[in-house]
């Protein structure tokens, strides 16, 4: 899917789409196309946060019942509610860890270190919280499509 | 299993779409890789990116035209290429 989301940045720059000099990944970031994973993360987020907030008696399908109530581990057998469950729980400790900002002392005793600015995470809904979350845990940069 | 209704048979099938989803045998456990078969995920993202072909190739002429903005064509590919892409992934997430 992200070769396809490739080719058409090619074809925005007007590069052939097997054309290597140029990174795509950089060219996708300058054009704000962001990778195709970290939507789907997002999306996945929206929907178990939709599932477990319950709002008005919880979605109308067959998806709220199971997520309600999770079929018992059975082996490697996995679900997508025990999957997407172990997944959020996994990712819970990185929500606020690459939140930060670079600050700068200036004068003699100059130096540089992190500062944590969990207000802006709060600014994000969770479900785009996590995408960003899983995004900078890949990445190691400050962008945000967000 | 079979399903019997005034003395007659119900057809049962191995797979039907729901909600762009092909859904199968393999739903429980999506991630599930058979000697041999493709995984359910695998193959629905195989599928999307099928899907996503179509609509860039649909989209070349414009999207190859150099007198036309690229902000535009961003827009564009944001809007019918990632929507088209994008449904029903909530079943492959990460």
């Amino acid at each position: 899917m992200q070769c396809v989301i490739n080719m058409a940045a090619k074809w925005i720059m007007g590069l052939q789409h097997h054309n290597l000099q140029c990174d795509v990944m950089t060219l996708c970031y300058e054009l704000g196309l962001p990778p195709i994973h970290v939507e789907m993360c997002a999306l996945r987020a929206r929907l178990a946060f939709k599932l477990e907030a319950h709002t008005e008696g919880g979605l109308k399908t067959w998806l709220q019942t199971l997520y309600d109530k999770p079929m018992p581990p059975r082996g490697n057998f996995q679900t997508w509610v025990s999957l997407t469950k172990k997944w959020l729980e996994g990712i819970k400790g990185d929500l606020q860890k690459y939140t930060y900002s670079f600050i700068v002392d200036e004068g003699d005793n100059s130096q540089v270190r992190l500062a944590y600015e969990s207000d802006k995470v709060a600014l994000l809904r969770e479900w785009v919280q996590i995408g960003h979350a899983y995004k900078m845990r890949n990445w190691s940069n400050r962008y945000s499509s967000a | 299993m079979l399903y019997i209704m005034e003395d007659r048979l119900i057809p049962s099938i191995k797979q039907y779409k729901y909600l762009g989803i092909n859904v199968d045998g393999r739903l429980g456990d999506p991630r599930k890789v058979i000697p041999d078969e493709q995984s359910m995920e695998l193959e629905f993202a195989h599928f999307q990116a099928k899907k996503g072909m179509k609509v860039i190739h649909a989209l070349q002429p414009f999207l190859t035209d150099r007198f036309c903005p690229i902000v535009l064509k961003v827009a564009m590919a944001r809007n019918l290429v990632y929507s088209k892409m994008l449904f029903g992934t909530e079943l492959i997430g990460f």
